[in-house]
């Protein structure tokens, strides 16, 4: 079946550079963030946004063919200016529009390579701050609900085992067999590493939040390779027969106000790191 | 004469040193601390029975420092008229407040009379957008200056928490966490969610909450629409709505709610903690953050699924709740989510039997936890100035439990005996709060706490229109429509009266209600022979009168009065109160009744009726207190040069 499905060892190997590809952005990400760890998360945020609008500013100017950007800008602003002078023949206002058209499609195949180029680093950063800035961290002494999915139908009540380390598990156990989910209550007895042991699958419950801009687990699962770089707030377990396959912690969403309202890290993220790349535009003269 | 005048007086003066001595007044010492307990409702009467019967250690150390003092409330003496008179020192007349509801002289129709909110002035509209230029905002409807602002104008920290008739709070120097008269989320005073499958629960009509029927289709898991408050920017403001999944385990008699991305499990008859739920107004943009807290009531055989009013966010606040703005995420950051809403305890649910008697009383001490873990937290750093703190618990819990007090209610026999302890149990912990003040007491410190009133039960009910129509004051001209709110039954060209609110009584005034018909200069006549007549009503069933007194307006609140103040004030004997039919305008068919609902207990009646309470380390000068007394009362403890003009000072017979 070779070259479609390489030999296990091979698949090993990979699923490990990942993991370790995964672990040295998060690490990088840690330290990034480590002067703002005390501050208010919006910092962070604020700060990483509009890194990023200048980094995606940077490589574009790299990546692109400015020279080839700038002609076409020219012209675009030309074919514009051709149809405002010509409004009075419809003949000549269609051949104009027709041309912008033309220059349009030319532009996005422009900014193609540039755009491809970015969007790997763009959905790295992206998966970080999705993992940062959220959800809530758990915080001691308030009960968060897991939810844990079998796949392979649920186990019987009684022969559910479940073991907690730092964690005080609070039944009841809803059993929802027709999603094969098992749902509890989980309460954070302190702030040092915690676990949970299902049907002998291990699970590592993850940072209670403690400072601004660490990464929160949201999740776990046994799957491999490419979620754990996109994906950091999914932890990863080694599933046993009688474990679950995945599950995920309940935590609640955070907002931040901005301008008077109540804004998700998207809008925060998409919004400055715009307007920074705008700006980077402006400063470095950077055609877009 | 000034306090340091007198101290240079008092240093010079052999003779005044060893008057300052043996006798001279605690007030010639200004506190530099003072905490203001406002403890809605504590009834003296009740309070003398307990502290007699021991259980009120606390409460008799403060009696015997300042007495018990029988406090003068409003007229009428509900709470958004009686703390507006202790706020400003001042009655309706100066602060505006004369009912719960208010009505537009023009429409008749009735408006919450605290607060009301005012849209943005101008509005983009997209297709079915609106994108405001402006913000929307909350007035607040009660006229008149506070009297701490001559406190903190003298650089004098005060801090009010649950301040009632202060939302949205007063700008100012003052810090404020507003209390009655918050609306929930969808704008009301509480307004709670109850879904179910049970056909026998389900009701078109429940004023105070609305019934959501919903379905297992055999998957175990319930589709529960939550709707929220309106989405103002979309045309036609729709409510905007989050669909909450609710999957049931009925082995383990246990359900998980999964809103959002955020999941709670519940056992049967377990209360959940605050969740949050997120209504987007434009995703990702623009959304208001409430906070609900379900109940299972039941699982099995049926689902039996409560949820509070949905409560504003004090992290994310979608209105103003605090001065300043972010007063009420820090509370919340240090102490968790709280009611926020100014009826906390659910008594709506109560009556309309969504909660039995013992869930409700779980809801109530969910709710005074938070309130004592508020009050714990703001009183352990209190270190200067004016600490007020209001307490609702007393209020709306005696307002429901009043029946196993009164042996006449008709609810006496039928209510569990083992509630019958309820109301004592609160006292009892409104005395280890007066304890923990007591122990936060030093030599600069003094104590004040003052109920706004008392209570009376409330067997029985007066329809006050009915009446009105019976006497020929009122002409229904369709009777199939009697029962129905807003005067529907009503022809407005043959009334010459009609009754809105809990104590008022309105004249179809020409000129000034629409359709109105009795000219201004035969009103006072009218005026004359309504009190005639109403005063003279006796209670077939029993033979007692059932209005004390009924006041003309402006014989009791002299000068201009404002077109929506009423025309007369009833003050309902003991044991008597208005309808709840009478409150919105319908006419049942018999006058007086009995009262069936839970809320048993009443303040709504004759002031003399229901005094409020004064307790107080510093002892009274002046005899009568009055809840317009105090504000001025209270700042006199300070050094400050001018005392607020509103009332007398009762700490002194010299007031300056």
């Amino acid at each position: 079946m070779y070259p479609f499905f390489p030999p296990e060892e091979e698949i090993f190997s990979v699923i490990q550079m990942i993991s370790i590809a995964a672990s040295v952005l998060s690490g990088f990400f840690d330290i990034i963030l480590l002067p703002f760890r005390m501050l208010p998360p919006f910092c962070g945020l604020l700060f990483i946004s509009l890194v990023s609008g200048l980094g995606m500013i940077f490589v574009f100017s790299r990546v692109s063919n400015q020279k080839k950007i700038s002609r076409l800008r020219k012209r675009m602003g030309g074919e514009v200016l051709g149809i405002l002078l010509h409004v009075s023949s419809p003949g000549t206002v269609i051949r104009f529009a027709w041309r912008l058209i033309c220059s349009n499609t030319l532009y996005l195949a422009y900014i193609l390579k540039p755009l491809l180029v970015i969007a790997v680093p763009f959905m790295l950063v992206w998966g970080q701050l999705d993992a940062r800035y959220s959800t809530e961290g758990m915080k001691k002494d308030l009960p968060i609900t897991v939810t844990v999915q079998y796949g392979n139908g649920l186990p019987a009540r009684e022969n559910l085992d479940i073991k907690t380390t730092g964690v005080e598990l609070i039944p009841p156990v809803v059993m929802v067999d027709t999603l094969d989910e098992a749902s509890f209550r989980m309460l954070p007895e302190s702030d040092n590493l915690r676990s949970l042991e299902i049907g002998g699958t291990v699970i590592r419950v993850g940072r209670t939040g403690n400072w601004s801009g660490c990464r929160i687990l949201r999740g776990f699962d046994s799957g491999g390779s490419l979620k754990r770089l996109f994906c950091p707030w999914i932890g990863r377990i080694n599933r046993t027969e009688e474990g679950p396959g995945s599950g995920s912690y309940s935590l609640p969403d955070v907002r931040y106000g901005v301008l008077g309202g109540y804004w998700s890290w998207i809008a925060v993220f998409l919004v400055f790191s715009t307007l920074s790349a705008i700006v980077g535009a402006r400063v470095f003269k950077v055609k877009i | 004469m000034k306090r340091r005048e007198f101290l240079k007086l008092a240093a010079l003066s052999p003779a005044a040193l060893i008057a300052l001595n043996t006798g001279c007044r605690r007030t010639a010492s200004p506190a530099k601390r003072v905490i203001v307990l406002g403890i809605d409702g504590m009834d003296p009467f009740l309070l003398r029975s307990f502290i007699h019967e021991g259980v009120m250690p606390n409460a008799a150390i403060l009696m015997s420092s300042g007495g018990l003092n029988r406090l003068g409330t409003s007229n009428p003496p509900q709470s958004p008229v009686a703390w507006s008179n202790f706020i400003t020192g001042y009655g309706p007349n100066v602060h505006g407040i004369f009912d719960f509801i208010h009505r537009d002289p023009s429409s008749r129709l009735p408006y919450l009379s605290t607060s009301r909110v005012i849209g943005p002035d101008r509005i983009i509209s997209i297709s079915d957008w609106r994108l405001p230029l402006s913000g929307a905002k909350v007035e607040l409807l009660r006229k008149g200056e506070p009297f701490w602002n001559r406190l903190t104008d003298e650089g004098i920290p005060v801090k009010l928490i649950k301040l009632p008739v202060d939302f949205p709070p007063d700008k100012g120097k003052a810090k404020i966490l507003s209390g009655l008269g918050t609306p929930d989320m969808r704008g009301s005073q509480g307004s709670f969610t109850f879904f179910t499958d049970d056909a026998r629960s389900i009701t078109d009509v429940t004023s105070g909450g609305i019934i959501v029927p919903v379905r297992d289709y055999g998957d175990k898991c319930y589709v529960c629409p939550i709707r929220g408050p309106e989405n103002s920017m979309r045309a036609g403001n729709p409510d905007m709505r989050v669909e909450a999944k609710v999957w049931v385990d009925r082995d383990a008699d246990a359900l998980r709610i999964d809103i959002q991305d955020e999941s709670t499990v519940l056992a049967a008859g377990e209360w959940s903690r605050w969740l949050k739920i997120r209504f987007d107004a434009i995703p990702h943009i623009s959304s208001v953050n409430a906070i609900g807290r379900f109940y299972v009531k039941e699982i099995s055989p049926r689902l039996k699924l409560y949820l509070s009013p949905l409560n504003i966010d004090p992290m994310n606040p979608a209105l103003p709740i605090s001065e300043p703005a972010d007063f009420s995420s820090n509370l919340a950051r240090d102490l968790g989510s709280f009611y926020t809403q100014g009826f906390p305890e659910d008594t709506k649910a109560l009556s309309r039997g969504i909660l039995s008697d013992e869930e409700y009383l779980q809801q109530a001490w969910i709710v005074l936890d938070e309130r004592l873990n508020l009050f714990h937290h703001e009183l352990s750093n209190f270190k200067e100035g004016m600490f007020f703190f209001y307490f609702s618990s007393l209020d709306l819990n005696i307002h429901m439990f009043y029946r196993v007090l009164d042996h006449n209610s008709p609810l006496y026999t039928s209510t569990n005996p083992r509630f019958k302890s309820s109301i004592r149990e609160l006292y009892m912990q409104m005395d280890r709060v007066i304890g923990d003040a007591l122990s936060a007491k030093d030599a600069n410190t003094e104590i004040v706490l003052l109920s706004d009133h008392g209570f009376a039960p409330f067997n029985r009910s007066f329809n006050l229109n009915t009446w009105l129509a019976e006497e020929g004051y009122a002409n229904i001209t369709s009777p199939h429509s009697r029962n129905q709110d807003m005067f529907a039954a009503i022809d407005w060209a043959s009334t010459a009266a009609y009754g809105l609110g809990l104590n008022c009584l309105y004249i179809n005034r020409s000129g000034r209600e629409e359709n109105g018909i009795i000219p201004p200069d035969q009103v006072p006549d009218l005026l004359l022979r309504l009190k005639r007549d109403l005063e003279s009503i006796t209670d077939p069933a029993t033979g007692r009168r059932v209005i004390d007194n009924a006041y003309i307006t402006s014989d009791i609140y002299p000068g201009p009065l404002p077109p929506f103040a009423p025309d007369m004030i009833i003050g309902y004997a003991r044991g008597y109160r208005s309808s709840w039919e009478t409150t919105l305008g319908s006419y049942p068919e018999e006058v007086i009744t009995d009262n069936l609902d839970p809320w048993s207990g009443t303040h709504c009646v004759d002031p003399g009726v229901v005094p409020g309470t004064l307790l107080s380390t510093v002892p009274l000068s002046l005899p009568d207190p009055n809840l317009m007394d105090m504000g001025r009362s209270i700042s006199s403890l300070f050094d400050v040069p001018v005392l607020p003009p509103g009332g007398r000072n009762i700490f002194s017979d010299t007031d300056d």
